[in-house]
């Protein structure tokens, strides 16, 4: 018996060898490395100086902290790693959990992260007040608004986030989809099921609650919450919900209805004819980051034409450089921002307001989380 | 030898100190953090400063709202437990003790849902019969019927569970079944006794250890689980402590201290159901296996063997074909939204763009070979502990055992999300470890422990010292002894439980989730990931894959390892 365990052992051990050789990743390599001791250009545009881009070199990785949906970030690296040589880790983890684990990893200093990339104010504000960033100019800094950077130099703003409505065309026939926010809960009672992230979601969902009250008055909430939605936890399992025709009609954002589009579900969406509730993230270089010199490369990167172009063909979402190539979904070039009506909070009133109205909001549409 | 009293004592207690520091480390320690965090109003996060103390937390658990919750929690663990108990133990006896046509299929049909986690079986039970669109109704309304399937539901919920949990049961008490003596049944029917009394009598009450190890193991984690009521439940508004725990998790910045609250509830829970389990147990010897010798005689079902081998089969059919049907709909079609049973199988729905995608990302192949790692570092290494565990527990005298016993099933009573929090707090100053791989495997084998330690007491249980005390009396060494008499002895069980804990530690979900880096990240987070970003598809084929690989392992583990249902 003990020889016949032996020899299972071996076979075991065979198998799991050959599972992890079929597993390994293939590995890769960047193509078009710009050459030392030069600075580093992309189409024209300055990206980092000789001396940058070869500590940037040197150091060899950078490490990022992020809460970008995970394909498009996947994209955005391949691209940067396919520019730069230098390789990109780190952790990619829905915001409230990156939070939690920013904060827990920096206090034990542990925190790993050379670049933070996530959106909220609040949060954000957060980080910025203990601390965590070191101010950085980007060569770009001239071509990015001054609302979307930091007056103090310790951040920028990555991209402005929209939500929209969007809807399955098997349920509910384009005709008579809302085609503003203020109808939206008439058609809700009228049968056709809506679907919205909770305001305690994250960034989307208080942006969300926030626009409503504000600019569609306070008994918005109260119209709405009356129709029963449907209430989900992220913006995923939202989208989930419309592809498959659970719900007719979602609150949701366009990268997500683009992949269910690019999944071959029957949905659209459409800009909201009395606004468009606009959020952001933003980036910053870790003040105590292991690779300082990468992570302003992957800074400068990101909020350069280049980076900002890739973001947006990738994410779905606008770019903040003036000059950057506008999203697009699935083939289809989107409209430029200041045509779809964006509405940015007072970030004063984003921070402030925030508990206070997330609690009403619980209250009104008898969410307990 | 001449060592003081003192010094001999230290060097006697010394297994049981090293065993509560491993246990201190990998339990006492991240679940004191959380129960910490239940009563201040901060988060306890290493290098914040301590926050006020306050009962607020538990208050919130009073809320009406959160009343509902437990009561769901405890109405879903006890339907679902008797459910899950139902079915294992008949597919574990059918298994073990019968002569059924396809014996080993049959073995295979108990273990098999294993190897679909929960939130999987509970998207593809969400996917087969959602009130609107499930696979199911949609055939129901082509065929004139009404459309009343609805998962959506507490009854569906306690069904998906139990189905998901049977396995437990079915692992527990087969091994024991096995190791059962048949001289002891065949008394009772020289004596008269029949078929159901001997079953009820005998059978099931000599392996009552095994049944009440399942029981509890299988309550309390059906009551720590969240996939199923997040998927199932909160569409129509049903909610258990654990879903409440997700959305307070999932919300951003998230309320840990709430969450630790409703965590410590369910701990509580769980330490009155090991007591209890420890109470009964502790009055009786179910001792089977002792120095005398057996053979055990498959018993004859005559006109019942093809309604017993039916039976195992229309239970792989509803816990594992049907949903794997639903997965490999969702992986390969070209359209989530499907109007009717045609388009269900219409070649032109389908393709295999997604498939191929996910085989050939850079993140599935990381994810599959960093779970195998993981997984096996956790079968090994946490086989080794739970093993020496169960030994010091259950095989000697020494005191503290009962204590051990405990803390060995905390774990199963705290949610993944919450533990992976406990973790964050307490293991980010562990140097070198911290980052890597290695730090899951901790993690994972301290999740992992009720399932491994009870897997394995459950065996020790029912083989009597006696044979041991025969090796040492002879002059055989505790280590010997305990490498050439007992492991062989629970040699099946032991190689179950490793198993078990190999494939538990590929597809759970997750403790992990705290720990991971993109360069650690393991295939459950990869999946995890992918379904809160709502993309079905990939989730389906991410679960295809994994679901395969682990079928052909097990495969080569039970043919090769020889895990039969003879005994010595």
């Amino acid at each position: 018996m003990r020889r016949r365990t032996i020899r299972s052992a071996a076979w075991l051990a065979a198998a799991v060898a050959a599972s992890v050789t079929l597993a390994a990743c293939s590995g890769g390599g960047a193509e078009n490395v710009p050459q030392a001791g030069k600075d580093f250009v992309v189409a024209g545009e300055l990206i980092a100086s000789a001396a940058l881009f070869d500590a940037a070199r040197k150091e060899g990785s950078v490490t990022v902290y992020t809460s970008l949906n995970e394909v498009t970030n996947t994209a955005v690296v391949e691209a940067f790693e396919k520019d730069t040589g230098l390789s990109v880790e780190g952790v990619v983890t829905p915001t409230g959990r990156l939070f939690e684990r920013i904060q827990s990893e920096a206090g034990a200093n542990a925190l790993p992260a050379d670049v933070i990339a996530m959106p909220d104010q609040s949060l954000f504000g957060t980080l910025v007040d203990r601390n965590m960033f070191t101010k950085h100019t980007v060569p770009a800094d001239g071509f990015i608004p001054d609302g979307f950077k930091s007056p103090d130099g310790l951040y920028y703003a990555l991209n402005s986030a929209a939500t929209v409505i969007a809807w399955n065309k098997e349920v509910i026939k384009d005709a008579d989809v809302p085609k503003t926010w203020a109808e939206l809960p008439a058609a809700a009672a009228a049968g056709k099921r809506v679907g919205m992230v909770h305001a305690s979601q994250g960034a989307g969902g208080w942006g969300l609650a926030l626009f409503m009250r504000q600019k569609l008055g306070p008994e918005y909430w109260q119209q709405l919450a009356a129709t029963k939605p449907v209430l989900e936890s992220s913006v995923g399992a939202l989208a989930e919900k419309l592809g498959r025709g659970e719900v007719a009609i979602a609150a949701a954002r366009p990268p997500e209805v683009g992949a269910l589009q690019k999944q071959g579900a029957p949905v659209d969406f459409l800009w909201p004819q009395d606004g468009t509730p606009m959020f952001s993230f933003y980036i910053g270089q870790v003040a105590k980051g292991k690779h300082p010199s990468a992570a302003q490369v992957y800074i400068n990167w990101s909020m350069s034409k280049r980076g900002q172009s890739v973001l947006a063909a990738q994410g779905g979402d606008f770019p903040v450089h003036r000059e950057a190539d506008g999203p697009v979904i699935n083939g289809k070039k989107l409209p430029a921002l200041n045509e779809v009506k964006p509405y940015v909070a007072d970030p004063k009133d984003w921070v402030t307001l925030r508990n206070v109205w997330i609690a009403e909001w619980n209250k009104v549409f008898g969410y307990r989380p | 030898m001449g060592m003081t009293p003192v010094v001999s004592r230290t060097v006697r207690r010394a297994p049981l100190i090293a065993l509560l520091a491993i246990l201190f480390l990998l339990v006492v320690l991240p679940m004191g953090i959380l129960l910490y965090a239940s009563f201040v109003d901060v988060p306890p996060r290493p290098g914040s400063p301590p926050g006020s103390f306050t009962f607020d937390n538990y208050v919130s658990l009073l809320s009406e709202g959160n009343r509902q919750a437990l009561l769901n929690t405890v109405v879903i663990g006890v339907g679902a437990t008797v459910l899950a108990l139902f079915l294992g133990c008949s597919l574990a006896w059918i298994a073990a003790r019968t002569d059924v046509p396809g014996r080993a299929l049959v073995q295979m049909a108990g273990i098999m849902p294993i190897f679909v986690s929960s939130l999987v079986g509970a998207l593809a039970w969400s996917l087969l019969a959602s009130p609107q669109r499930g696979y199911l109704n949609i055939a129901l309304r082509d065929l004139g019927l009404p459309a009343v399937i609805n998962v959506y539901s507490v009854p569906g919920i306690i069904f998906v569970a139990g189905i998901y949990y049977a396995p437990y049961s079915f692992l527990l008490v087969n091994s024991a079944l096995s190791l059962l003596n048949p001289e002891l049944e065949e008394a009772a029917y020289v004596h008269g006794a029949r078929f159901r009394a001997v079953l009820s009598s005998i059978t099931f009450k000599l392996v009552t250890p095994a049944l009440l190890g399942a029981a509890t193991l299988t309550l309390v984690l059906i009551m720590e689980n969240f996939p199923i009521p997040q998927v199932l439940g909160s569409p129509e508004g049903i909610h258990t402590v654990p879903s409440q725990i997700y959305r307070l998790m999932a919300t951003a910045p998230s309320q840990p201290n709430q969450a630790s609250a409703a965590g410590a509830l369910l701990l509580v829970i769980t330490a009155v159901m090991v007591f209890l389990q420890r109470r009964i147990l502790a009055t009786r010897e179910f001792v089977t296996v002792t120095g005398k010798g057996f053979s055990p005689r498959p018993r004859a079902l005559g006109r019942w063997r093809w309604p017993a081998f039916a039976f195992a089969m229309t239970y792989v059919l509803v816990a594992v074909l049907l949903p794997i049907m639903a997965l490999l709909q969702s992986a390969f079609r070209n359209n989530p939204f499907t109007r009717d049973v045609a388009a269900m199988f219409r070649p032109a729905s389908f393709g295999v763009k997604n498939m191929q995608d996910v085989l050939a990302s850079d993140v599935l192949q990381q994810s599959l070979k960093n779970s195998i790692l993981v997984g096996t570092g956790a079968a090994v290494f946490g086989g080794v502990l739970y093993l020496v565990l169960g030994y010091y527990v259950h095989r000697t005298k020494e005191p503290g055992r009962r204590y051990l016993a405990y803390i060995a099933m905390w774990p199963a009573a705290v949610p993944a999300l919450v533990i992976g929090l406990g973790y964050l707090w307490t293991w980010t100053r562990m140097p070198v470890i911290y980052g890597t791989l290695a730090i899951l495997v901790l993690a994972f084998i301290g999740h992992l422990l009720p399932q491994g330690f009870q897997g394995i007491s459950s065996s020790l249980i029912q083989v009597h010292a006696d044979l041991e005390e025969s090796a040492r009396v002879c002059g055989a060494g505790r280590v010997r002894t305990v490498w050439e008499i007992l492991v062989p002895l629970i040699r099946t069980g032991v190689i179950s439980t490793m198993l078990l804990i190999f494939i538990l530690s590929m597809r759970e979900l997750s403790v992990a989730i705290f720990l991971f880096t993109s360069q650690t990240q393991v295939l459950s987070i990869s999946i995890y990931n992918t379904w809160e970003g709502g993309r079905l598809p990939p989730v389906a084929a991410m679960s295809l894959v994994y679901i395969a690989f682990l079928f052909v392992l097990t495969f080569i583990v039970r043919k090769f390892f020889g895990v039969r249902n003879q005994g010595i």
